[in-house]
């Protein structure tokens, strides 16, 4: 693995944070405000906060310049495309819905879910993770 | 001259040790907390002790998300399909009898269950993408070092995570377990993991009853349930019936890798091939046997048109007396009869007795009041757990070459199945939900 700084290491602690706090923030207001826009009721919930966690450990690691740090950033991009890929879909899928006219209108920016947001945030940490990680095995 | 021996010697000596030295520089790779692969990386995530289960309960949530909301469209392109097939052959066929088997027993029957061919092929492409990716490996792990706490074998979860697909090579995979007791257990606790053919009935169901918005959420719910009953039961077999320690779990984990699409899709399509046989074959000979029950007596139903009057409801009452404490009406009993034969055939039966008549089958639940939020649940339950299929219970008696644990599996399950439903129920009512 190519060698990382303690500032590289600091600036990728602070943006996993913000990542981290992100998704526990939407978390919290999912279930305050209960938003149409992500739905899946209870388990949606916690699935960002699992995204969270796994975010708030890269941070903590990467913070303090360890490099297990890394790991838990690459598992929260993962995590992360995973669930804002499937929003992304179901956002497909109901612009699909719309044309069969089996719903009455579809909005884009209304359809478009926090985790589709956050992934796109997330999104500039995969070149850096690629960088960082040339030449490794598998 | 001694001590030139001596300084020799000495001088040997630490020139083979430095030359050891140096072999062993260029050779031994020495522990430390260095992280070499990929691989090593994100198993540091993924096996970590207290995100492993929250990670790999999230991919379950991710995957069946993936195969009903995605799949939605499809669905009702399908559907769509299959009214102009059943408006068009009420045009052409004249013979009522024809037209009551076009449009009842092959559309309304069969047409129910082809309609979910995208949330099953749904799954199975999702199914594929974990397991190509190495993903599922580090899933048993995970599971196992949380089944092991319980007196479980950890390789039972690789048999159970090929329930998903379908119950039978599940069991058949047990095969794979060298310990008699372990063998034993997952081959009866496999019927409690959800196979894709009780999918349609979820789909059916849950997208009825819970709206796009929690249809994902229940459906996973009920596949949490069996994942949950499926330990539990295990623990009590293990306690019970099978006693002892389970023996230690070894699996090679392989390195992740980036699934290939081409792969995936044919993956997917050799699960799905099977769902299709089955469709032109069991679930179709089904379909058929529910029709003919329904419209005959033909004078009696007045040529299909009072279900009431036919012999499937002659049965249906008979049988209705066990399911009305959970608020279920004879057509459910039916269903869970024939589904006997093959889960999909719930749909199908669904299918027929309410008619094609409504834009969809579960239009057709709602406006007609067959159940509640409430009550559907415990019949997804119960569709989980009582006996998954005839096919189940054959494997089962070829697995352990005797009649006896076959039937245990049978009274077992449908035991479980009245309680756990009873229970739901009971719950419900008690903090007054419908």
């Amino acid at each position: 693995m190519k060698e990382f700084s303690v500032r590289t290491g600091r600036l990728l602690g602070i943006y996993a944070l913000v990542l981290g706090v992100g998704y526990g923030a939407q978390a919290l207001a999912e279930t305050i405000g209960g938003r149409e826009s992500f739905p899946g009721g209870i388990l949606s919930i916690a699935v960002l906060l699992v995204i969270s966690a796994t975010y708030l450990m890269g941070a903590k690691s990467l913070v303090a310049g360890r490099r297990e740090g890394l790991s838990f950033l690459m598992g929260g991009l993962f995590l992360s495309g995973a669930v804002g890929g499937l929003y992304l879909l179901m956002t497909g899928a109901d612009w699909l819905m719309y044309l069969l006219g089996e719903v009455e209108d579809f909005a884009l920016l209304s359809e478009i879910s926090p985790a589709t947001v956050l992934l796109i945030v997330a999104l500039p940490l995969v070149p850096m993770m690629r960088k960082m990680t040339r030449g490794m095995a598998w | 001259m001694s001590e030139y021996a001596e300084n020799l010697s000495s001088a040997l000596a630490q020139r083979r040790y430095e030359r050891i030295a140096s072999i062993m520089d260029s050779t031994v790779k020495k522990g430390s907390e260095e992280i070499f692969t990929l691989s090593d990386m994100l198993d540091q995530v993924f096996l970590n002790k207290y995100l492993g289960v929250p990670i790999f309960l999230t991919m379950l949530w991710t995957m069946f998300q993936f195969a009903f909301a995605v799949s939605e469209p499809f669905v009702v392109i399908i559907e769509k399909i299959f009214e102009m097939l059943g408006a068009w052959s009420d045009q052409i066929i004249s013979n009522p009898h024809l037209a009551s088997f076009v449009s009842l027993g092959i559309i309304g029957g069969l047409g129910s269950v082809l309609v979910f061919i995208p949330p099953i092929f749904g799954l199975f492409l999702a199914l594929s993408i974990l397991e190509d990716s190495g993903y599922m490996a580090r899933a048993a792990f995970v599971m196992d070092r949380f089944m092991y706490h319980l007196g479980l074998h950890g390789r039972s979860f690789i048999p159970l995570m090929i329930g998903f697909g379908c119950n039978v090579p599940a069991i058949m995979a047990a095969r794979s377990m060298d310990n008699e007791k372990d063998r034993m257990i997952t081959m009866l606790i496999s019927p409690l993991i959800s196979c894709s053919a009780r999918l349609p009935v979820y789909v059916l169901i849950a997208g009825a009853l819970y709206g796009a918005a929690y249809a994902g959420t229940a459906v996973f719910a009920v596949y949490a349930l069996g994942i949950m009953l499926a330990v539990a039961m295990a623990l009590i077999f293990r306690r019970t019936l099978f006693k002892g320690e389970p023996s230690p779990f070894v699996l090679e984990l392989p390195t992740y890798a980036v699934p290939k699409a081409r792969t995936a899709i044919l993956h997917m399509w050799s699960r799905g091939k099977m769902f299709l046989k089955k469709a032109g074959t069991i679930i179709f000979g089904a379909a058929i046997l529910v029709w003919f029950l329904s419209v005959h007596p033909w004078e009696a139903t007045s040529g299909g048109q009072v279900i009431a009057e036919s012999y499937i409801a002659w049965i249906g009452h008979a049988i209705e007396p066990l399911f009305q404490p959970f608020g279920w009406d004879w057509m459910a009993a039916v269903a869970l009869l024939f589904g006997l034969v093959a889960k999909e055939v719930v749909v199908g039966t669904y299918g027929i007795l309410l008619g094609a008549e409504e834009a969809s089958l579960g239009d057709a639940l709602v406006s007609q009041g067959v159940f509640t939020p409430l009550t559907g649940f415990a019949f997804m339950a119960f569709v989980l757990i009582y006996v998954p299929c005839v096919a189940v219970i054959g494997t089962i008696a070829k697995e352990t070459n005797s009649i006896r644990w076959p039937a245990f599996a049978l009274v077992y399950q449908t035991a479980l199945a009245f309680i756990i439903a009873g229970m739901i129920i009971g719950a419900g009512r008690l903090l007054g939900l419908s």
